[in-house]
């Protein structure tokens, strides 16, 4: 599932993003960000999510912004939203772009 | 009806709490939000009731029941504080009064002043109305509008909640989504900021674990249980919810409700509603591991602000403190300690007659031990008369009541100002004292302090000044009554004196002599009499009372501005220190505070002495009283060539008494004069001398009175044998 390109890397996440898979994306999200200095993150496909998800995206976020580097967020992600602002963890909204 | 141990102990500890709740009622007129106040009134009513049960005194506990429960409304902010209230409970104090002094003498309860307060008290509960159509004072509204306001300050404050989510959160399955939501169905949630700052790295993270945490800001009305239990099933969090400013206050005064109890701190402020059990729990936790004390951590935890804590740690230290003085009491039966001064007295005498004996045998080791054994009696001495003393505070403080009574009666304005409140006392004097100062005080409300309107316009503050002032002097004390009112007028104290024959038209006074004429009896210048005073028995009986302690009182004043009254007391009724003399075959004791110097007299003072009653003194006349003449006692070989003067001074006085020997200082226990001798004057009781002789303790003040009346008597004698001569001789001109 991963494309490399020169300056962009995407992950694309599968319909899963919960705690069991969240060591998984973890790994994958660390590799892409050795690799490029821009990161998409396309969860088009996400379907579950649970908080643990939340928290690795912001923890992302964060990491991105130490490298200097950016972490797009691409796809429908209202849900993603939604559930993270109920939880009070907001991702702000230059992270997302559509 | 005899009583047992136990009740009179009742009986005793019962006055006492009646006396704390009335100067608290009295506190409270003049800061009726202060809490503290209110409290120690209810727990007063509240213990008396308590104990009377225990003693099955039901009427009693039934009365009292009912005034707990309208002080409890007080308490809790139902029923406002207002003068009405405080008069109420002034009576309801004085009816629980008379209800525990019943019991000594089995008197019957007032049952009309029982029912009728019991109706006030249940009015004033049932809504803040009285049964009688009063108007509502502005501090009654205010009282209310500053408890809405309150109220309101407090939803309008907000609520910091910490937290900080246990690792585990999201293998347990927990979203931090419902915690929020339950947030929300108690109030506002004003701000939230994510703590970023403990999220570990990308790199470092176990994703799998949970590093949330958020510092909230929460908008409610509920209290902290309420939002500790969103937090419930997040056990491995790490919550910390602090109280707005505003419950600072609450907290202090729910820590004034809490019992006296030398409960921990943590428990207390666990108690009042500051902490909830879990942050304590963490507390202690961190304690064990790193020491410190408990209210320190609480407060960098972020669970209870530092002023809480600061309030806690202090009313804790305040119990503790009273729990230790309570502890240095000891009650003791007046009657024990008069039997032990009695002893320590007789003890001095014996001592004085052994050391004596030690002396004329010329044995120095004897004579040494001697020495060290009167040292320890006298200490001795000294410690068993100040058991008996009491500092003069207690009886000042009862003026309180008495003043704010008459005040109310006469619609004048008046306060009380006490100095040297701590002065001590000998127990008997302070008894007896009470009544003449509170005769004096009455005087003063009554014709020296003027009505609130007169003041302003005399350019004087609206509220009178009653100044009570104790203070030591050599041997005596000092008590003062000023007052800051019209003072007496020396002209119209002259003239009626002359009305009522008290002064003779011609005869010439100085304007202290003139104050002091009210004191004479038959006096009143009160043109009617108030049932207060001006019924003309007044005064002369309070000088009389005074002098029967041994004691003196003078009046001084200036027109216009107020009237001093100076009354000047023994320190002790028992024991004097005293200087022996003897007068032809007879010994005396001169009370030694009395004393001003011995004078032995020159050749030209003895012809002085023997042509005028008076000497010359160092430039000034000194009256003298030949005490052998004065006694009757003249031996066959009146020795004329050594005069022996003893100066003494009393109420500004000085006076000369003209004796035979001077034997020097000497302690006497005084020993009153058996009935027989009532009528006596110039004498305060008897002693015995070292050497087991009788001496007679001479009163001053008496004698020097008892003596001036003869002289009077006998000029006039002289007086009505010349006038008579005269008449005698008129026809035969």
């Amino acid at each position: 599932m991963t494309e490399y390109s020169q300056k962009t890397t995407t992950l694309k996440l599968d319909a899963d993003c919960t705690i069991y898979e969240v060591s998984d994306i973890h790994e994958k999200l660390a590799e892409a960000f050795r690799k490029a200095p821009v990161v998409k993150l396309d969860c088009s496909k996400v379907e579950n999510i649970d908080p643990s998800f939340i928290q690795l995206l912001l923890v992302a976020r964060i990491e991105a912004k130490r490298l200097e580097s950016n972490l797009e967020i691409i796809g429908e992600i209202e849900h993603i939203n939604e559930f993270s602002k109920k939880m009070y963890c907001e991702l702000s909204a230059d992270d997302f772009k559509k | 009806m005899s009583l047992d141990e136990n009740t009179q102990i009742f009986i005793t500890e019962s006055n006492e709490l009646l006396e704390d709740m009335e100067s608290a009622l009295l506190e409270l007129e003049r800061a009726p939000n202060d809490v503290d106040l209110i409290n120690r009134v209810f727990r007063a009513a509240h213990t008396i009731k308590g104990s009377s049960g225990l003693f099955g005194f039901d009427h009693i506990v039934a009365f009292t029941h009912v005034a707990e429960n309208l002080l409890d409304d007080v308490r809790n902010c139902l029923v406002p504080v207002n003068t009405d209230l405080i008069s109420l409970f002034m009576r309801v104090k004085d009816h629980i009064n008379e209800l525990v002094t019943g019991i000594i003498d089995d008197t019957e309860v007032d049952a009309e002043e029982d029912k009728a307060l019991i109706e006030l008290l249940n009015a004033f509960k049932a809504g803040g109305a009285t049964a009688e159509p009063v108007i509502a004072e502005k501090t009654n509204g205010s009282t209310d509008d500053a408890s809405t306001e309150s109220k309101d300050l407090l939803k309008s404050d907000n609520w910091h909640i910490s937290i900080r989510l246990g690792p585990d959160t999201f293998r347990e399955g927990f979203n931090p989504a419902v915690m929020f939501n339950q947030l929300s169905a108690l109030g506002e949630i004003e701000v939230t900021r994510l703590v970023s700052d403990v999220l570990p790295n990308f790199s470092d993270i176990d994703s799998e674990s949970c590093y949330l945490g958020w510092e909230i800001i929460l908008n409610t009305a509920e209290d902290k249980a309420a939002i500790a239990d969103v937090f419930e099933f997040f056990d491995d969090a790490q919550v910390y919810i602090l109280s707005p400013e505003s419950c600072v206050e609450d907290y202090k005064n729910m820590l004034t409700k809490m019992p006296d109890d030398d409960a921990v701190l943590g428990q207390v402020l666990v108690e009042i509603g500051a902490l909830t059990n879990a942050e304590l729990q963490q507390a202690l936790n961190k304690q064990k591991e790193s020491g410190g004390l408990t209210g320190e951590i609480l407060v960098e935890q972020g669970s209870v602000q530092a002023e809480v804590v600061a309030s806690t740690v202090e009313r804790q230290k305040k119990i503790r403190t009273n729990k230790q003085r309570e502890m240095t009491f000891v009650r003791v039966d007046a009657q024990k300690l008069d039997k032990l001064v009695t002893l320590v007295g007789e003890l001095v005498i014996s001592g004085a007659k052994v050391s004596q004996l030690a002396c004329v045998h010329e044995d120095n080791s004897l004579i040494e031990s001697m020495e060290e054994m009167m040292v320890t009696l006298e200490e001795m001495r000294e410690s068993a008369l100040g058991l008996r003393m009491v500092p003069i505070a207690n009886t000042f403080n009862r003026f309180n009541r008495v003043i704010r009574d008459i005040s109310k009666n006469l619609n004048k304005k008046v306060r009380l100002q006490i100095t040297g409140g701590d002065t001590e006392l000998d127990k008997t004097v302070i008894e007896r004292i009470g009544d003449p100062l509170t005769h004096l005080i009455r005087n003063s409300m009554d014709h020296g302090i003027e009505l609130p309107a007169e003041r302003i316009n005399a350019g004087k503050p609206e509220e009178g000044v009653i100044h009570l002032k104790a203070y030591h002097e050599t041997g005596t004390i000092v008590i003062e009554v000023i007052d800051d009112g019209k003072g007496l007028n020396a002209e119209k104290l002259l003239q009626l004196s002359k009305e009522r024959g008290l002064v003779k038209s011609d005869q010439i006074l100085s304007e202290k002599e003139i104050y002091n004429l009210i004191f004479e009896p038959g006096f009143s210048t009160a043109q009617s009499v108030s049932n207060i005073s001006g019924r003309g028995v007044g005064m002369d009986v309070v000088r009389r009372n005074i002098e029967s302690l041994r004691g003196s009182v003078v009046v001084d004043s200036v027109l216009g501005k107020g009237v001093t009254m100076t009354i000047r007391l023994p320190l002790t009724l028992a024991i004097i220190d005293g200087f022996h003399v003897r007068v032809a075959d007879e010994s005396f004791v001169i009370p030694l505070d009395m004393m001003e110097e011995c004078v032995t007299l020159s050749d030209e003072q003895k012809k002085e002495a023997a042509l005028h009653n008076y000497i010359n003194l160092r430039d000034q006349v000194l009256p003298l009283i030949r005490m052998d003449d004065y006694l009757g006692i003249h031996t066959a070989n009146s020795n004329t060539s050594r005069i022996n003067v003893v100066v003494v001074k009393f109420a500004d006085k000085k006076l000369g008494l003209l004796v035979d020997e001077l034997h020097g200082e000497a302690q006497a226990v005084i020993k009153p004069l058996g009935r027989v001798f009532h009528g006596v004057r110039g004498f305060a009781g008897f002693t015995i001398l070292g050497s087991g002789q009788l001496a007679l303790i001479m009163d001053i003040p008496d004698l020097v009175k008892s003596a001036a009346q003869r002289e009077r008597n006998e000029k006039q004698i002289e007086h009505r044998a010349i006038s008579i001569e005269q008449d005698i001789n008129l026809p035969l001109h």
